[in-house]
């Protein structure tokens, strides 16, 4: 019987759990299976070597200009790293094993970078939501307005309600812990740091 | 410029140190985890975030490009900076000794 080299996982990792996710990706890698590709909350992983590569989680804001992301990426690829996946503003570096670890285990500065990194793309997604959500309230109170037709004017203002209960409901649920766990987080590499000694 | 008394971080100091050679980025994390003996060990996303700042402050420059792999150095007000790191470097250290040598 063929041995299966191709495994496709589903896992949900919030945002704040970047670490979490590495933790994951580096023990698959650790049973041999190598992070190839991914997609929301998806993971394809392909059969190599047991422990041959380790695995990091970066983020590139997706509004840079294409050259910064290259000048990057090349500068990644010249240290020996390779970008196996890109969802959203994450990217998921993958080196091998042997060259050592992808950086200090302590060093706070690094990790503060990231965090903040981290932090402001949950607020980037926190006021992009509010501005679908705005967007979706104007068109349904300009319909209600200009329609003659009670039945269509009673629709409106019923969806209204319900989107803009149901959305705050939904952001304040999902991401008001997201956020709170992140600026918990980048408070506490800001007093290991020293800055309130 | 900078510098009236802030200290610089240990990665700044070695990239700044390292570049008084000319050296493209990862000759860098080589160069600085050789000079700490393994123990500053530049991650590449804290390295290129580095570099950008430093090219920013016009502490170091990027050499002509000659193929794809770029070339920094450090630039006179760099070397300014490096020097008065050491002058605060210096006095930490001779006030520590002082102190506890007396104890």
């Amino acid at each position: 019987m063929e041995k299966k080299e191709i495994k496709k996982l589903w896992r949900f990792y919030s945002v704040a759990d970047y670490e979490k996710e590495e933790a994951f990706l580096n023990e698959m890698a650790r049973a041999g299976w190598n992070l190839t590709a991914v997609g929301f909350c998806r993971y394809i992983f392909r059969r190599g070597n047991e422990g041959e590569f380790i695995y990091k989680l970066d983020m590139v804001e997706r509004s840079e200009s294409d050259e910064v992301k290259e000048s990057y990426f090349n500068f990644l690829s010249d240290c020996g790293i390779r970008v196996v996946g890109e969802f959203k503003d994450w990217i998921y570096l993958q080196k091998p094993a042997s060259e050592g670890p992808f950086d200090m285990k302590n060093d706070t500065y690094a990790k503060l970078r990231h965090v903040n990194k981290v932090y402001s793309f949950s607020l980037r997604t926190v006021c992009n939501l509010l501005r679908l959500f705005a967007g979706i309230m104007v068109v349904l109170i300009l319909l209600q307005l200009l329609s003659n037709n009670v039945s269509l004017s009673e629709f409106c203002s019923g969806v209204m309600l319900g989107v803009g209960v149901s959305s705050l409901i939904a952001l304040v649920i999902i991401w008001v812990p997201i956020v709170n766990k992140l600026r918990c987080q980048v408070n506490k590499l800001i007093d290991d740091i020293g800055v309130n000694l | 410029m900078n510098t009236t008394n802030n200290a610089l971080t240990e990665a700044v100091y070695y990239i700044l140190l390292a570049l008084v050679e000319p050296m493209h980025g990862y000759g860098i994390m080589q160069q600085t985890a050789a000079l700490s003996n393994g123990r500053v060990r530049l991650s590449a996303g804290t390295l290129y975030g580095a570099l950008a700042s430093l090219l920013d402050k016009g502490w170091i420059e990027q050499l002509p490009e000659d193929g794809r792999k770029k070339d920094y150095r450090i630039t006179p007000a760099g070397r300014e900076v490096l020097r008065l790191e050491l002058l605060r470097l210096a006095e930490l250290l001779e006030n520590g000794r002082n102190i506890l040598q007396n104890e």
